[in-house]
């Protein structure tokens, strides 16, 4: 689905050419972007649904083939990381969530909480050295084994993420004689997402576009597409 | 027959309804390490069950493993120490082992070792030697021999006893009957999903909830 075809779409649902309002481009670039990070967040697994001692949302990343079928043009093949002596490796630039990580043979590196990390580091049911393990830290992940901590080497591993999608751009050029912005597809940045997805996307740029113009059918209608689907 | 491995696959897919995710908390490690608990208990079922049915009990023959090669070692004046795999499950007096016989260079084997309860220890220690006969009695993960031939010269130690294999090798065909495994099985899943339906104290707040 093309940049121009969503706005297209938005303009349509908020009536632009009649008297209730106008999403101009500049709103649209905003709005589209603050709804797919929305409805990527969604995806990712929202902790408001989260029931009582029980930390599963109703929808989250890795719940079924379906879900994870949605993010995929996120999910790229997984990249090597370079770990320095103490373990350490920079997550990359346009890391979201973390989906798996692997040692160089493909065998598991398990996620740690910082707090549970003595009793990891001292297991003899399943030592470090050959059970490798990470914790995530403010700009990178922290492995154990490395050679700081007990000499053993952990140099690399692999690493498969969601990463963050590309910003959605409607890119114009003034017409010269009216100045209404005319659509410039070569400066224009499109969805990654599927179409299916976008207009998921779409029904959350409305629900802002409505309350934004205060347009309550558009909010309605919002609504409506997001409890009962397309 | 299956290796410990296959074993432990099968236990943790029960555990988790599925194939378990990467940051699975039970691990194979975790699960080899119940299975010698399992296979302790299913030793002790058998030897009970057939009791009932044959109304001797004992262990079934398709327990019983053997190792060979044990070095023996000089403990005491006539008395030598071997290092067994693993402590024997403790069946009747010392049926966790069967037999005890000592091969020399050559690969010749001799006749089996009579066992000694512990209270037919201090027994025999009173008496006069038996002329030709060796003695054992195991205790925890050794076996002492007695015996006035030096057994840590040109002899290595051939034992049978009730093991599930080797432990180390999670390769290795894990020895349980197919009638047990069920058994074994059970047990292994019991012990850890209770581990994972235990409450868990999420945070370091200086209280420590169990």
């Amino acid at each position: 689905m093309t940049v121009d075809f969503c706005y297209n779409l938005i303009l349509y649902a908020s009536n632009k050419a009649k008297q209730n309002g106008y999403v101009s481009p500049d709103d649209f670039n905003n709005i589209i972007n603050i709804a797919q990070l929305g409805f990527l967040d969604y995806l990712l697994g929202e902790f408001q649904t989260y029931q009582g001692g029980r930390p599963v949302p109703k929808v989250q990343f890795g719940m079924n083939e379906s879900v994870r079928q949605r993010l995929i043009p996120f999910i790229n093949a997984p990249v090597s990381l370079t770990v320095d002596n103490t373990g350490f490796a920079a997550y990359p630039a346009d890391y979201q969530q973390m989906d798996a990580m692997y040692q160089p043979d493909m065998n598991r590196v398990r996620y740690v909480q910082q707090h549970k990390l003595f009793s990891y580091l001292n297991s003899q049911i399943d030592p470090i050295s050959n059970n490798p393990i990470y914790l995530i830290e403010n700009s990178g992940f922290r492995f154990y084994p490395n050679i700081t901590y007990n000499g053993v080497a952990f140099s690399s591993a692999k690493l498969s993420y969601v990463r963050t999608p590309a910003t959605i751009i409607w890119a114009y050029i003034p017409d010269p004689t009216t100045s209404i912005p005319v659509y410039n597809a070569g400066a224009s940045t499109d969805p990654e997402w599927f179409d299916v997805d976008m207009m998921d996307i779409i029904v959350r740029a409305l629900a802002l576009v409505g309350v934004n113009l205060q347009l309550p059918q558009v909010e309605q209608y919002s609504q409506i597409i997001k409890n009962q689907g397309q | 027959m299956a290796t410990r491995y296959q074993i432990c696959e099968r236990i943790l897919r029960a555990v988790y309804g599925e194939q378990p995710s990467d940051d699975s908390n039970a691990t194979i490690g975790l699960v080899n390490s119940w299975l010698m608990d399992a296979i302790g208990a299913a030793a002790k079922q058998n030897y009970k069950e057939n009791g009932v049915i044959d109304g001797i009990q004992y262990a079934s023959n398709s327990f019983y493993t053997t190792f060979r090669n044990i070095s023996i070692v000089p403990y005491e004046q006539f008395i030598f120490q071997l290092l067994l795999p693993q402590i024997p499950i403790s069946l009747g007096r010392n049926e966790g082992i069967s037999t005890l016989q000592f091969v020399d260079t050559s690969g010749n084997v001799s006749d089996t070792a009579i066992p000694l309860s512990q209270n037919q220890v201090g027994i025999y220690l009173n008496m006069r030697p038996v002329p030709n006969k060796t003695l054992y009695y195991p205790e925890g993960t050794y076996v002492y021999v007695i015996s006035d031939l030096l057994l840590d010269i040109g002899y290595t130690g051939k034992i049978r006893m009730i093991s599930g294999g080797v432990s180390s090798d999670l390769n290795s065909t894990l020895i349980i009957p197919d009638d047990s495994m069920a058994f074994v099985v059970d047990y292994c899943v019991k012990m850890l999903k209770q581990e994972r339906l235990t409450p868990k104290d999420i945070t370091d707040d200086g209280s420590d909830n169990i």
